[in-house]
């Protein structure tokens, strides 16, 4: 029998309430490997007071650096490390090459939860342009450096910040020869990864409920594939498609009522809606071809999908009203698994650039403008921030499948490497409320 | 070491964006309240079922020749088919009434479980025509058997895409057997994808090993 004494260990440390960074053998690190010059230059001052494992400054600016929109003033680059404006001296703060700076500090309440202040100033009268005070519980230190930098992304660039998000994505490892495949959940900076499932066959296709409460995916866990929906509270799953053929590429409407998916139960691969309450299909393909990998529009009244009715695959659009079916993609013979951005102004999507160059792509659905945007030969899965403004998608690095994250015009670029085995299908999590 | 990989209670994971800057605290253990995240049962752990293990091949099961390349298939359909072991039950049926020589040739062409397709191609190539046709008599010759049609893919393209591409191939050759007169009661088709291949290289090779259906007796 197999133990699964990580996964405990994991657990009693947690409810110890003991970092176990050195124990996370699945987490992602993050290099950034192509940065803008543009950005705009911040100072974030090392945190005064209680600080846990990681300075809560240090997660700012990584947080603001890792965006693209900003560049983090080196520490040994600081005059003085201040807490708050009050110890801000302008004579010397004035030199620094920074158009705003960040002080703050955190204190422990008498009944253990921490208290956070934080101060937002820009460069020249040094007038504070954000100024908060706020307590959160012990145990969550991260999210509360996620949340400062979020309200000072928003007030920098006037764009909602997508720091305290989510990432889903599958690992798959080796252990005692075999392969295996565990679905993962983390930060969107990587940490806090914890594992949702664990499996010796497949896992594919996760997917978040518009809630961000639930998730759904394919396992092949009975050597067939079916679709799961699993409660990220309760961790419960229950198997909602178990028909014959495929259960794959699910896919939650924006009300979170419905459930688009691929089934070939009656003879071929076709796009069914399962309303979530009475679990009844409606079919709304019929086509010899391959239609799959359904995403919604923002408005929950149209599918963009992938289908090879024209002879290889392309990116459609079916309004699921009325079934008028649109092709949107012209370029190339090969075009899948489009994710389309909240907004709905892009889609992103797997291109074959020629020859066997699987790269992400980019389409503009208002000017029908298309560009690649990587160079790499194998990637996969793209899914959009919740803001629209960045892309996560797995990419190859050697032999080994890797995440990487970038602005929409390709100039931004990060890389997420797993520690243990390889990573792929990442999903961008909803805002979380 | 970077400390990114610290394990934490998730916690909750709603932080709270609305306009008041007061974090909630930590909420009492609510069976609806979907963003407590703490004190998780862990994982859930899913093993292979035990009778099927997958590591370990059938000795019995050999690969029709892969292909060195694409589509040129140089595999000779004599040479894989010398000297193995026949998977004795499965002979010992079919080949009661038969003369020595046709069933040792139908024997050895039954011990061909692999077979190979072009790139996004589900067509079955004139190589496989012998070895299906030879397994299409055992299944009529054999009405309580049953065989498993395994669609696989190259790692190229997308994962759903793929796992609908294996299908159609799995299902092109339950066609060609059910054409031969095979019950179709006796076949059933699962598709892997691009997720279990043969080959793990990134090369044409690999890729023409990958693109495959497999045969697997389930009930001889």
């Amino acid at each position: 029998m197999l133990t699964r004494p990580f996964g405990l260990l994991k657990f009693c440390l947690l409810a110890c309430g003991i970092s176990a960074a050195s124990l996370a053998n699945a987490a992602l690190t993050i290099e950034i490997t192509q940065r803008l010059n543009e950005a705009t230059p911040i100072a974030v001052v090392p945190f005064g007071g209680v600080q846990s494992a990681d300075n809560t400054g240090a997660i700012i600016a990584a947080d603001l650096d890792r965006s693209g929109s900003f560049n983090v003033v080196e520490r040994s680059k600081l005059p003085s490390l201040p807490s708050s404006s009050a110890e801000i001296l302008p004579s010397v703060w004035q030199s620094v090459p920074a158009d705003y700076i960040v002080v703050g500090s955190v204190s422990r309440l008498p009944d253990g939860r921490l208290s956070y202040r934080y101060e937002l100033l820009k460069r020249g009268g040094l007038e504070r342009v954000l100024g908060e005070t706020f307590t959160v519980d012990s145990g969550r230190a991260r999210d509360a450096a996620h949340y400062i930098a979020d309200k000072i992304y928003k007030q920098a660039t006037g764009e909602p910040g997508i720091f305290a998000t989510k990432i889903l994505y599958v690992n798959q490892y080796n252990r005692d020869g075999r392969k295996r495949y565990r679905l993962e959940l983390s930060d969107i900076d990587g940490a806090r990864q914890v594992t949702l499932l664990d499996s010796v066959e497949p896992i594919l296709s996760p997917t978040w409920s518009p809630s961000a409460r639930q998730i759904a995916y394919v396992s092949f866990e009975s050597r067939k594939p079916a679709i799961f929906v699993q409660n990220l509270s309760t961790r419960q799953r229950t198997k909602l498609t178990d028909f014959s053929g495929l259960n794959g590429a699910p896919s939650w409407s924006p009300d979170g009522k419905r459930m688009a998916m691929t089934l070939s139960r009656d003879g071929n691969p076709e796009l069914y809606v399962m309303d979530l309450t009475t679990n009844a299909l409606t079919r709304l393909t019929n086509n010899p071809a391959i239609d799959t990998e359904p995403r919604w529009t923002s408005d929950g009244k149209s599918l963009v999908f992938t289908s090879d009715r024209s002879g290889g695959p392309q990116i459609y659009r079916l309004n699921i009203a009325t079934g008028d079916t649109k092709r949107l993609t012209f370029t190339g013979k090969f075009n899948a698994r489009a994710d389309i951005s909240p907004n709905d102004r892009h889609l992103a999507m797997v291109h074959q650039a020629g020859g066997n160059n699987y790269t992400i792509a980019l389409q503009d659905l208002s000017n029908g403008i298309f560009s690649t945007l990587t160079d790499t030969p194998l990637d996969e899965s793209p899914s959009f921030s919740p803001n629209s403004k960045m892309v996560v998608y797995a990419t190859r690095k050697g032999n080994k499948g890797v995440l990487g994250i970038m602005s929409l015009d390709g100039r931004f670029k990060l890389r997420l490497p797993a520690v243990d085995g390889e990573v792929r299908e990442p999903v961008w999590s909803p805002y979380l409320r | 070491m970077k400390k990114t990989a610290q394990i934490v209670t998730i916690a909750t994971l709603a932080i709270s964006m609305a306009a008041c800057s007061t974090f909630r605290g930590p909420r009492a253990i609510n069976p609806n309240d979907d963003s407590q995240f703490e004190n998780l049962p862990p994982a859930p752990a899913v093993e292979a079922i035990p009778a099927t293990p997958e590591a370990e091949p059938n000795p019995g099961l050999i690969a029709e020749a892969a292909p060195e390349a694409p589509e040129t298939g140089s595999a000779n359909l004599a040479s894989p088919i010398e000297g193995s072991v026949i998977e004795p039950q499965a002979i010992a049926t079919d080949t009661s009434a038969n003369s020595t020589n046709t069933a040792s040739a139908l024997n050895d062409l039954l011990k061909v479980r692999v077979f190979y397709f072009g790139t996004n191609l589900s067509d079955i190539t004139a190589l496989s025509y012998g070895g299906l046709n030879a397994h299409a008599q055992y299944l009529k010759g054999n009405t309580a058997a049953k065989l498993q049609l395994g669609g696989h893919t190259d790692e190229r393209g997308t994962r759903e895409y793929n796992l609908a591409l294996g299908e159609r191939r799995a299902n092109a050759v339950a066609r060609y057997l059910v054409g031969l007169g095979v019950s179709a009661d006796q076949l059933s088709v699962v598709s892997y994808g691009k997720e279990k291949p043969s080959a793990d290289g990134s090369d044409e090779e690999s890729w023409a090993k990958n693109r495959r259906v497999e045969l697997d007796y389930t009930a001889q």
